[in-house]
């Protein structure tokens, strides 16, 4: 600032007699409308015993089920033998489907054999 | 209203740029806003006495600006007791502010412009007579240069006068000039320079 500041020394007014009353108790009253600030959601959390109570039954529902549950697994279907009657019944099939094959190569269709 | 010259505005321009890179490499000054932060702190826990406090190391203040921005003691009386009300009712946010005193004379101005704004609407002529600054108390052969300058400040536009009482009064950076009545730091430095001419000029009787 330079030296011909016209508000060198000269000071903010003062606030007139009361306003400090005045403004307190606005503020005081907005305090009490207004209540205790709303907290964040981790504070609820922690803070709500419903919620606290409903986050230990998971927490011990999935320890129990991790320890109870059998970790045994049914076997893959491919590796269980064919029933006898289903074995049989595939194997004409494959016989028959040969025959029909050889019968043609060999020009004999109509032929009795 | 004189509009700035090129030169004017270069040194505006200059003038807010230095300003700047000196903010930005100078160390943090204490400030009153430090004051702040623990009746803050304690009016974000819900303590309703820390409002005793802000007014303790503040109510002059916002006193002041809201009478530089309306011009008008009535009206700043209701806008100090709105800052009051809002620092109250929005007290969430005051365990995050970065700097108190900026925050909070930033929420007197809005209250002094929403009142201004009120008020504008049933009274138009500007009032003169408010003691906008004052001689200090030790010092009562001012009060004549405190009237004075009271009368011309009251004719300039109210955010030159704002800014110019920020500055000069307060020893506000643009910057913070600039982030209390929200608007760019080079605008803040050109209502300052615009300001301080033209009150110059009313000293002078030039005008």
């Amino acid at each position: 600032m330079s030296s011909n500041d016209p508000f060198e020394g000269l000071v903010p007014p003062i606030a007139p007699p009361g306003l400090r009353e005045d403004a307190l108790r606005a503020g005081r009253i907005a305090v009490a409308e207004t209540g205790a600030p709303s907290p964040d959601v981790w504070t609820l959390l922690l803070r709500s015993r419903a919620l606290r109570a409903a986050w230990w039954t998971v927490v011990v529902a999935l320890a129990a089920a991790h320890a109870f549950l059998p970790a045994t697994r049914p076997a893959p279907v491919s590796a269980q033998p064919l029933p006898a009657e289903v074995a049989s019944a595939a194997h004409v099939a494959m016989t028959d489907d040969r025959t029909d094959r050889l019968v043609r190569a060999c020009g004999l269709e109509g032929e009795p054999l | 209203m004189t509009r700035p010259g090129v030169s004017g505005v270069f040194s505006t321009m200059i003038e807010a740029v230095q300003e700047g890179v000196a903010g930005s490499m100078a160390d943090e000054k204490p400030s009153w806003g430090e004051a702040l932060r623990a009746p803050f702190a304690d009016l974000a826990r819900g303590d309703a006495d820390a409002l005793e406090t802000v007014w303790e190391v503040a109510g002059r203040r916002l006193y002041a600006l809201a009478l530089w921005r309306t011009g008008s003691p009535e009206d700043a009386r209701d806008a100090v007791q709105e800052v009051f009300v809002r620092l109250a009712s929005r007290r969430e946010e005051l365990s995050r502010v970065s700097a108190p005193h900026v925050w909070l004379l930033a929420v007197a101005h809005n209250a002094a412009v929403d009142q201004l704004r009120r008020r504008s609407r049933q009274r138009t002529e500007p009032l003169e007579g408010a003691a906008l600054v004052e001689a200090p108390a030790h010092d009562p052969g001012r009060r004549v240069d405190a009237e004075r300058l009271s009368r011309h400040l009251s004719r300039l536009p109210p955010p030159q006068r704002e800014a110019v009482a920020l500055r000069h009064v307060e020893g506000c950076s643009f910057r913070e000039i600039g982030r209390i009545t929200g608007v760019p730091t080079f605008t803040a430095a050109s209502r300052c320079r615009l300001g301080l001419s033209r009150l110059r000029r009313l000293m002078e009787g030039e005008e």
